[in-house]
């Protein structure tokens, strides 16, 4: 098959693959998950290749992927529906000071998840002491502590 | 560009309604990945249960494959052989249509010459006793369904049918 047929391919499926299992799956990296992402990219790495092992079809490969990449960010820019459903949008899991359960049902986030984004960003102690909490569009989870003073 | 909206002191582009579909999509797409990967695991997409696959009955010439395969994989094709009472070698018959789609990886007995016609390949195997087995491996190298027939002198031709997927 065509080696620019094979990137759009094994891009598109990766995009969807990773889009479905959501912002949060590989934003904090494990020893596993650093296996895991290894074994994706050697699994990919033959699909992408097949028996071409040529400096032109590397280029021709890297040069698909970026252009992928480019084309992509283009269509951000002109599109905000289409951003958002690459992207996703922020979404506030505490807001002053109210656990929004539900939303973190939708995310598979939990309370340790962000009781450990307090201690490692602001060394908050407790969740009573976070205002908001917000899970950003690249899955990392932002903390904004309450004002001193409370 | 993205609408922000204020709550309280809060800045955001967060869409509620939106995040909303995209879980329902994502809990879809999750089901989907997983009846995928089960599919998979069956053998829909390669080797598994619902892949297997037999020509033939066992009183004259039989093969046993997959009919589900994958470009540049190789796939297995077990051929028994009908029983013989000479010791004359096998000559078995390939179609062409065969080596459009693919290329042989190699044959178990290796043959002892091998024609070509226009429409078919004829492959002269040493002597398999009643009962042996010969094996051949092929790479699919296009995607999409190959048919193919198959025969041995003096047995009718078989007709296989694999998909090959890309």
């Amino acid at each position: 098959m065509n080696l620019v047929v094979r990137a759009v391919c094994v891009y598109m499926a990766l995009l969807v693959i990773f889009r479905i299992a959501g912002k949060r799956a590989l934003v904090t990296v494990t020893t596993f998950d650093f296996l895991l992402l290894l074994i994706i990219s050697e699994c990919t790495q033959q699909a992408l290749l097949g028996q071409d092992s040529s400096i032109t079809g590397a280029i021709i490969l890297v040069g698909t992927l970026v252009s992928l990449e480019l084309g992509l960010s283009w269509l951000k820019c002109r599109s905000t529906r289409f951003e958002r459903w690459l992207d996703g949008t922020p979404l506030v899991i505490i807001e002053d000071g109210r656990i929004l359960r539900e939303r973190l049902a939708w995310l598979s986030v939990d309370e340790e998840d962000i009781l450990e984004a307090a201690h490692v960003q602001h060394g908050l102690l407790r969740l009573a002491q976070i205002r908001y909490a917000l899970v950003e569009r690249n899955g990392e989870i932002a903390i904004i502590p309450w004002k001193e003073g409370r | 560009m993205v609408e922000i909206k204020r709550t309280d002191d809060l800045e955001t582009s967060e869409d509620l309604a939106f995040e909303r579909t995209s879980m329902r999509v994502r809990r879809v797409g999750r089901a989907l990945l997983f009846l995928f990967v089960l599919l998979a695991a069956l053998g829909l997409f390669g080797d598994g249960p619902l892949s297997h696959a037999r020509a033939g009955d066992a009183s004259g010439l039989f093969v046993r494959y997959e009919r589900f395969t994958r470009v540049d994989g190789t796939t297995r094709f077990e051929i028994h052989p009908r029983v013989q009472s000479s010791a004359a070698p096998r000559r078995l018959f390939l179609s062409a249509s065969l080596f459009e789609h693919g290329h042989i990886e190699h044959f178990v007995p290796e043959p002892s010459s091998l024609e070509m016609t226009a429409d078919r390949s004829v492959i002269t195997l040493p002597r398999v006793e009643a009962g042996g087995l010969i094996v051949l491996v092929l790479r699919p190298v296009r995607p999409g369904r190959l048919r193919f027939s198959l025969g041995e002198e003096g047995s009718p031709a078989l007709d296989l049918s694999l998909f090959v997927y890309p």
